[in-house]
């Protein structure tokens, strides 16, 4: 156990520092390599911003040795602290799961992503659309091909 | 800010999904569509659904499926395969209930059996017979089938209860036992009963019920059904409702339930016309409507609804007046001005076409003397579809310049004896459509022929609708396409029924809407209160042709401003809204999605 843990400093696009524990960072595969080779500048991660990255930091940091408990507790306090977590408008959402992506953190991207699958849950595909931000982009007779295809599953 | 998702990072939510939702999801965009057709994606869901499935691949590639079609396509086709035996399961259960309200022991056995050999899935259970539409007695089975063959734990078992939204569903089931030698005496056989929620089978394996039907004690498993609407289940159609079986959830009692569709502007008649030859039958019926409404209003109570639909006729002939839901107490002491939107249109005295808001017993007198007319007649006397376009119509009977009373001429095919109290009860003057007791005593029941005993009466085989309504209800479903096409009846609870539909008949939402509104009632043009829906001339039936009367011609002589009532102006309600048009808040999006796309795409990943 080292009495001095080693920090990380890291760069978000809009030019704000932060600063993690080494473990922490070594659980972002995209990063992992710069950490393990011992960097000391500032990483610079470019896709990300400063809120979102405040974000994640804030998730991984919680997360990190909490998963693995096998405490009940610990765990169900973990859940309801997530479920806190990600009370996050639409956009907020979108940035984390393309943080998550591009850091690859994939106890974060999965929960995101489960998240975004869950609000899409029985809903139409007018709901769908808007939660995608996608325009209808086929003419009103394909659409209605396509929907006429799709009765398989729609219908039952 | 960017919105827009790269590829795989869409098909990764995509995999979290249930198929109906990706199917959903697939018709957004080009886009959506063509990474929701994606293989990979495909192979999950068929991995998943069907665990067991093991398919001979040709070749090593098994992207390419064994003849090159993919994995979409297989999965479609087993699942349709799949679904068509689980359709005739379904039915082969619901005809069961229909007809003798049960599933008795026997065919439960033989459809646990055929889910066995069909080696349905837990998810095909989920997505094919789980459903809030089916009956509770066919969930049973299914979680019965699950827990016994599929050996699925009890938490994914709750979760799909909970998930279908069935777990307050209930099932009844009956057996007997045997009765013992005791002493050298037989004793009699005992039945039992147990009602359980599904809720309460999904979370204990090995529950009494499911025990008991292993062994095959069970006679028959009625489906018990909680008032709650998903378990409601359709038992008849009227021409205005719907009638529910349903579980009375103080007494336990199972009763009928009926719910007044609105959605349809078809005559709200009786539903056979009764020739004049069968006038002791149309006496019984109106004695026994006046009786009833004699006792109404000696009790002071008013039911301002009487029509057809509102009248109940059992096997024996009795008549029952039901649906008091626009009743109210008639108090002489007090008088507190009422409101005229009472009543369905066709059988709505003049009185209150023009707005009284003080009125009587003759309110339902008159609705009477039009079901009593209505019955003579075979059709609707009156039909009417705003309250202006009824007024020529009610002021034939007006003694006025332009307006001869005529109820003789026009009813010249009945019989003698009904014309005075037609007259009575169809008299302009409240005061002189006098009681319902008076009515009782007019010569239409003194003189021969007499009414008949309501045991008499024909019987009405029991409503063929139903079999008509499943044949429309399986041809829809092959048909539908959407998701949103549900047919299931969301109320949330029985009493809600007074509260038309969104799709209500415009003419009662607008009574209810004004109802509300009557205690803040100003004064306001009475020319006004109809909403733009409402034309004048949409009639349904004309009259009879000898006296035509032109429901478009609005009398002169008829003032709108006469009486002392006023409304507000209802307030016009879209029910039928469009949704929200994506296409035109995401075109700009769009254009940053594909940007994104490209971004992704040339980025180094891993």
């Amino acid at each position: 156990m080292s009495s001095k843990k080693k920090v990380i400093t890291l760069r978000s696009s809009d030019g704000e520092i932060f600063e993690v524990e080494e473990a922490v960072a070594l659980e972002w595969l995209t990063i992992k390599p710069l950490v393990e080779s011992g960097c000391t500048d500032a990483i610079p991660l470019p896709q990300v911003t400063g809120n979102i990255l405040a974000k994640v930091i804030e998730y991984c940091k919680k997360h990190i040795g909490a998963s693995e408990s096998e405490d009940r507790k610990i765990l169900y306090e973990l859940e309801s602290w997530d479920a806190d977590f990600i009370k996050v408008d639409q956009g907020t959402l979108f940035d984390l799961i393309r943080a998550a992506d591009y850091l690859t953190i994939k106890t974060l991207f999965e929960f995101t992503c489960q998240t975004v699958a869950d609000t899409i849950k029985h809903k139409t595909i007018e709901e769908v659309r808007h939660i995608f931000r996608e325009s209808n982009d086929f003419t009103p007779e394909e659409e209605k091909e396509i929907r006429g295809k799709s009765w398989w599953l729609q219908g039952l | 800010m960017e919105l827009s998702l790269p590829e795989d990072v869409f098909l990764k939510i995509a995999s979290h999904l249930q198929e109906s939702d990706v199917c959903a999801l697939g018709i957004c965009s080009r886009f959506c569509r063509e990474s929701c057709s994606c293989d990979s994606l495909w192979e999950r869901f068929a991995r998943r659904r069907w665990p067991s499935w093991r398919i001979s691949f040709r070749g090593s590639s098994p992207l390419a499926g064994p003849s090159g079609e993919g994995w979409r396509h297989l999965y479609i086709k087993r699942h349709n395969e799949v679904a068509d035996k689980a359709r005739s399961m379904v039915r082969s259960v619901e005809e069961s209930l229909y007809t003798s309200q049960s599933v008795k022991i026997g065919l439960y056995k033989k459809i646990m059996a055929e889910l066995k050999s069909l080696e349905l899935s837990f998810v095909d259970v989920k997505m094919l017979l789980l459903k809030p539409k089916y009956s509770a007695a066919l969930h049973l089975v299914s979680l019965h089938y699950c827990f016994t063959f599929l050996k699925v734990p009890v938490e994914d078992m709750v979760q799909a209860v909970v998930d279908n939204q069935i777990s307050e569903g209930q099932v009844c089931v009956r057996w007997s036992t045997r009765g013992r030698l005791l002493f050298g005496f037989h004793m009699r056989d005992e039945s039992h009963s147990l009602v359980v929620s599904l809720h309460e089978v999904a979370s204990s394996q090995g529950h009494r019920v499911l025990q008991l039907l292993t062994p095959g004690a069970v006679r028959e498993i009625v489906d018990y059904l909680a008032s709650t609407d998903c378990h409601m289940k359709s038992i008849g159609q009227g021409t205005y409702s719907n009638v529910y079986k349903a579980r009375d959830t103080l007494t336990g009692q199972i009763v009928a339930l009926k719910k007044v569709r609105f959605d349809n502007l078809e005559p709200d008649s009786l539903p056979a016309p009764i020739s004049n030859s069968r006038s002791p039958q149309v006496k019984c019926y109106v004695h026994q409507l006046l009786s009833g409404l004699e006792h109404c209003h000696n009790s002071n109570v008013l039911h301002r609804d009487i029509k057809g639909s509102n009248l109940l006729i059992d096997n024996d002939g009795v008549l029952e007046i039901s649906d008091f839901e626009l009743a109210s107490f008639l108090d002489p002491n007090n008088k507190q001005p009422i409101s005229s939107m009472v009543v369905t249109l066709w059988n709505r005295p003049p009185e209150l076409l023009l707005g009284a808001t003080d009125y009587g017993v003759g309110v339902d007198l008159w609705s009477a003397g039009c079901i009593l007319a209505e019955l003579l007649a075979g059709k609707p006397i009156m039909p009417g579809r705003t309250e202006k376009s009824k007024l020529p119509h009610a002021t034939i009977f007006k003694l006025q310049q332009s307006y001869k009373r005529c109820v003789a001429e026009t009813f010249k095919g009945f019989p003698p004896s009904s014309l005075p109290l037609i007259e009575t009860l169809l008299a302009i003057d409240p005061t002189e459509r006098l009681t319902a007791t008076a009515a009782l005593r007019s010569e239409f029941f003194t003189m021969k022929p007499y009414a008949c005993d309501p045991s008499s009466l024909p019987k009405y085989p029991p409503s063929k609708e139903i079999d008509a309504k499943l044949r429309d209800e399986e041809s829809r479903r092959m048909r539908a396409t959407s998701k949103g096409n549900t047919d299931v009846v969301k109320k949330s609870r029985p009493r809600a029924r007074a509260v038309p539909a969104p799709e209500a008949n415009a003419e009662l939402q607008a009574n209810l809407d004004r109802r509300r509104l009557i205690s803040h009632a100003n004064a306001k043009s009475k020319s006004e209160k109809f909403p733009p829906q409402h034309q004048d001339g949409a009639l349904g039936y004309p009259l009879g042709s000898s006296h035509h009367i032109d429901p478009g011609f609005d009398p002169p002589d008829v003032s709108f401003n006469s009486t002392n009532l006023s409304y507000p102006k209802p307030s016009i309600q879209t029910w039928s809204g469009p949704l929200g048009d994506a296409s035109t808040t995401g075109t700009s999006l769009k254009k940053k999605h594909l940007e994104a796309r490209a971004q992704s795409k040339s980025r180094s990943k891993r």
